[in-house]
């Protein structure tokens, strides 16, 4: 890693007595640039990690005193004992849904992209995912409200539509990613055997990728889990424990933890620490589970 | 490569499921389509009464004024307040997460070990990872107090006794400005400035560091005179997408910055931008032209990053990859 001083003899070195000599005023302050530079990175690395263990250890230092039987049993609407079990269930209910419809979408997009479309078409449809994953996730949230909601009023559906229309296009770039990487050789084989098209591609091309198409759909769930913006207007939120109601309003973990962040009440607070909580080891255990696997595979 | 289903029609079932996929498909154009579309139409009174030009300039957010002398409805929609924040808040969370976010993509890929690489690279998409609401959450309670008291406290007691727009009441510091909540997006998008100045600086071919290390340059001289110059062109295009990224986060943002209908005098004012002004006030709006309005701000926005995704995608070759999760 540290150049030495003789690699430093420039031309203005003379022969092989030159490399022998000490460094000069110059060359030194090449040196010490050299040596700087890599304390200056690291520097940059740990105060960008640094958030991280802050936010992690805050959160859990928060949230958990009230991380407790009553959170995770009760709805917020429980007249006594007041906890987060309708935003818990509220999530476990509208992100599936949305991986349903989104993801279900974005399989079958991405499917489409790698398997049917050609050079040409992919390169369009290619261009279209990069500017709808750059489409703020507050737009979706927009969109479902002038359509769905303006029409029929705010629901659980219409929450599950909106993170829909966030998880299309991660799932549709994941599916087109991964089944890329299915040697073409397999489907030689598959068409050279007399099994048609459509079914290669289910039977023969998803199979191989398989754990590349679970690691997508993962991803996509965990980002559909803490997205809160696509929710504020459309399913908005419930203290009431609301199971299979997908007409009526519900409440989902991360709009849990936004609304009672605002509360000028200690222990709603409180419970919003809490509730932070169980969201990020949810998502943050789901991200860890799918990359620390692919972290082992890049160092094989 | 995989083109050999291209043009393959054999039977029923592949014909339907090449049409079924194909539909899927059509629905990402459909659904951008579908945003144009209904987003312009929902807001169409500000564009077509009110007229752009008046929208973007006027500084005053008042949809349902009504002149007290004449008890005329004289509704001032101006957006400017709400671009104002997302533009400055977003630079400020440029300007620290470009230089941080590429230094660290150096670290990874000049200096640290292939191994402490790959897990800091893995700790890195965690952050990326972290829900916005929890980031709000913390910048809410323990960041924005610590900001306000280390860093903004520093640079308003230097740079601000020169320039006014870093100058703050000593007196009555504010906790929640536009400054906080640019500080907050910069930790949300130095991930991605990472991850993709990491892919660009590792795709320069090692010939040409060692063409330049062979010539007696240092590591560092090489990085600074052949890599950087070589990985520019898709260093930028990254930021500009983490721009993108910063433009439109909501959540975190609205929780920080907070949430006063104005054109901030100096940075540790408390702001809007557009898409904390749509998060606080959609769930209660009542006269029609103010919904609109509303919509109209959604539409900037997306204007904006549609055209900031659509001119790094035509510039320069796909990165997509690495920031679609």
């Amino acid at each position: 890693m540290a150049t030495d001083a003789t690699q430093l003899a420039g031309p203005s070195g003379t022969g092989g007595a030159r490399l022998l000599e000490p460094p000069n005023g110059q060359e030194r302050g090449r040196l010490r640039r050299d040596r700087l530079i890599p304390a200056v990175t690291v520097l940059a690395t740990v105060v960008t990690i640094s958030p991280l263990i802050a936010i992690i250890a805050f959160v859990m230092v928060k949230g958990l005193p009230t991380l407790d039987g009553q959170l995770i049993a009760n709805a917020a609407g429980n007249p006594t004992a007041p906890g987060a079990l309708n935003a818990i269930v509220g999530s476990l209910q509208m992100v599936p849904l949305a991986l349903l419809i989104g993801g279900g979408l974005g399989l079958l997009a991405g499917i489409y992209l790698s398997e049917f479309a050609g050079s040409r078409t992919r390169q369009l449809f290619g261009f279209l995912v990069d500017v709808l994953l750059g489409v703020p996730s507050i737009i979706a949230g927009l969109l479902v409200y002038s359509t769905l909601v303006a029409a029929n009023g705010s629901s659980a559906f219409a929450g599950s539509v909106a993170l829909s229309v966030v998880m299309f296009p991660v799932m549709m770039r994941a599916t087109e990613e991964v089944l890329r990487l299915v040697p073409t050789s397999i489907r030689e084989a598959s068409l050279a055997l007399g099994i048609s098209g459509w079914r290669t591609v289910v039977s023969i091309v998803l199979r191989a990728a398989r754990a590349g198409l679970l690691t997508g759909t993962m991803l996509a769930f965990a980002r559909g889990f803490g997205e809160t913006a696509p929710l504020l207007f459309t399913a908005k939120g419930s203290d009431a424990l609301n199971i299979g109601d997908l007409g009526s309003t519900m409440s989902a973990l991360p709009l849990f933890v936004y609304q009672y962040s605002r509360l000028p009440d200690r222990f709603f607070v409180a419970q919003a620490w809490s509730a932070a909580i169980v969201l990020l080891a949810i998502v943050l255990a789901i991200n860890v589970a799918v990359r620390a696997r692919s972290v082992n595979t890049r160092v094989e | 490569m995989s083109q050999l289903l291209t043009g393959r029609r054999t039977g029923i079932g592949d014909f339907g499921f090449r049409r079924i996929t194909l539909l899927a498909a059509l629905a990402a154009g459909g659904l951008l389509v579908l945003l144009f579309g209904v987003l312009v139409n929902q807001s169409w009174p500000v564009w077509s009464e009110y007229g752009i030009t008046k929208f973007l300039t006027t500084d005053t957010w008042a949809p349902n004024y009504i002149d007290p002398a004449t008890s005329i409805v004289n509704p001032q929609i101006g957006a400017l307040p709400f671009v104002a924040g997302t533009v400055l808040s977003g630079l400020i969370a440029l300007v620290v997460a470009a230089p941080v976010g590429v230094l660290v993509a150096i670290y990874l890929v000049e200096y640290a070990p292939r191994r402490v690489s790959l897990v800091l690279t893995f700790i890195v998409e965690l952050i990326a990872a972290i829900p916005s609401v929890v980031v709000g959450l913390w910048g809410l309670y323990i960041f924005a107090p610590f900001l306000r008291d280390t860093l903004q406290w520093y640079i308003a007691s230097t740079v601000g006794h020169v320039i006014p727009f870093f100058a703050e009441d000593p007196d009555r510091p504010s906790t929640f400005s536009v400054f906080t909540a640019g500080m907050v997006l910069a930790i949300m998008i130095t991930p991605m400035v990472i991850a993709i100045s990491r892919e660009v600086i590792r795709s320069v071919p090692l010939s040409l560091r060692e063409g330049h290390v062979g010539l007696g340059a240092t590591r560092w001289e090489t990085i600074r005179s052949v890599v950087l110059p070589t990985a520019w062109v898709g260093i930028l295009g990254g930021v500009m997408l983490a721009f993108g990224r910063a433009l439109g986060e909501t959540i975190a943002v609205t929780m920080v910055i907070g949430n006063i209908d104005q054109v901030p005098a100096s940075i540790y004012e408390p702001g809007q931008t557009i898409a904390s002004k749509i998060a606080t006030n959609l769930g209660d709006v009542t006269a029609k032209l103010e919904l609109a309005s509303l919509i109209g701000l959604g539409v900037v926005l997306l204007v904006v990053t549609v055209v900031l995704s659509a001119v790094v995608r035509l510039t320069a070759r796909r990165f997509a990859t690495v920031y679609a999760y």
